[in-house]
């Protein structure tokens, strides 16, 4: 084929409505998250015990990973967006925020609480089981939201992925709230992390294979 | 470019045509630092202009375009290089000879053919006829015997999924 003729075929494939790239590709991933956002939720409602402390209202741990998790959400969202654009320069600063802010809610806690019990407040009930559900929870969220992020043009697909799931694990740490059952910030903080680190490797894993284009 | 997301073929066509010249250069430049041979460039650059083409919504009409094309011609050179696996360096004595004046055009070597033999019967008939014999929309509707609709949705298809077997999968 001669590039000449290529560059004919692709000219006649031009769609009579202008496209607005940028807002769609921030509506589609908006929706995406709150589609499986909210079977993430449902499956939390319907098959996990609610945690016992949403009935006392906002304690101090609810409230800071509640934030830490929605400071983790926006800015992943922000960054997944701008990755898109193939001449984007990204900078990856605001990622400090959500460690900002959970490392505060540490060091209250620590201060608040006797040394003596922060090994139980570190470890918990059941920590490799908390790990497990927020990893695998993120699992749906990361599916929907790589495949919209597969309309873009990301030139480093396995960055790509990997936001894409410090995005879905936000979303999902948001919702686990609803759930999680431990009262420490020290637990937070020890084993939502590492799952976040999980899940963005295994989203820099899919990323590089189906974000490319 | 914004002419062309407001649906101005000719002016698309003028400016496809005008990057071709510009990208050959870069992608010839970029090929030489990849160690990618002189035919390597023909490819790099039709998989960069359908790049070019299914991802525009991705550039940002307020931004300057140059870089966004750089930066998608840069990509595929790489991607292109990752592919092929070839060591990522060449000695520099090497690039003097290398750069030549933009070639007459070579024809895409055969995997192009091979590729569109894989296309649906359909995608493949549209996308022969307007690209190998340039035929317009209306002609290739005419003798394929279906609507001009029909024929745009063909070729939007199999121009993507073109792009899917060039680059995406090996």
């Amino acid at each position: 084929m001669k590039t000449d003729h290529l560059i004919h075929a692709l000219a006649r494939d031009l769609p009579d409505r202008p496209q607005n790239g940028g807002r769609l590709a921030a509506a589609r991933l908006m929706a995406a998250l709150l589609v499986s956002g909210l079977f993430v939720a449902a499956v939390i409602l319907l098959f996990l015990a609610p945690s016992p402390h949403l009935a006392h209202g906002p304690n101090l741990t609810t409230a800071v990973t509640l934030m830490a998790a929605l400071a983790l959400t926006i800015c992943a969202f922000r960054l997944s967006l701008l990755m898109q654009r193939p001449d984007a320069r990204i900078g990856f600063g605001t990622l400090a925020w959500p460690i900002l802010l959970l490392l505060v809610g540490v060091a209250i806690e620590l201060i608040l609480h006797p040394s003596s019990t922060w090994t139980r407040r570190l470890i918990g009930e059941d920590p490799l089981n908390c790990f497990l559900l927020v990893s695998g929870l993120s699992l749906p969220v990361l599916i929907a939201a790589l495949g919209v992020l597969k309309q873009g043009a990301p030139i480093e697909p396995g960055l790509q992925g990997a936001m894409a799931g410090l995005l879905s694990v936000g979303v999902t740490s948001m919702l686990y709230v609803l759930h999680c059952p431990e009262p420490s910030l020290l637990y937070i903080a020890a084993w939502h992390v590492p799952a976040a680190l999980a899940v963005s490797f295994i989203g820099a894993k899919l990323g590089r294979r189906w974000l490319r284009w | 470019m914004r002419s062309a997301n407001r649906g101005d073929a000719d002016a698309y066509a003028r400016l496809l045509s005008d990057v071709a010249r510009a990208l050959r250069r870069v992608i010839a430049y970029d090929s030489i630092r990849l160690g990618l041979g002189g035919t390597d460039v023909e490819d790099v650059l039709q998989d960069a202009l359908l790049a070019i083409h299914l991802k525009r919504h991705t550039w940002d009409e307020t931004r300057p375009i140059v870089p966004w094309l750089r930066a998608i011609a840069h990509y595929k050179a790489l991607d292109h290089a990752r592919r092929s696996g070839r060591r990522v360096s060449v000695p520099i004595e090497s690039v003097a000879e290398i750069i030549p004046a933009p070639e007459p055009e070579p024809e895409l070597p055969a995997s192009t053919g091979r590729f569109l033999e894989m296309l649906p019967r359909r995608q493949r008939e549209v996308l022969e006829a307007l690209a190998l014999d340039g035929a317009s929309i209306r002609e290739a509707a005419e003798r394929l015997k279906m609507s001009e609709g029909a024929v745009r949705v063909a070729l939007h298809r199999g121009l993507a999924a073109l792009a899917a077997k060039l680059g995406g999968s090996e």
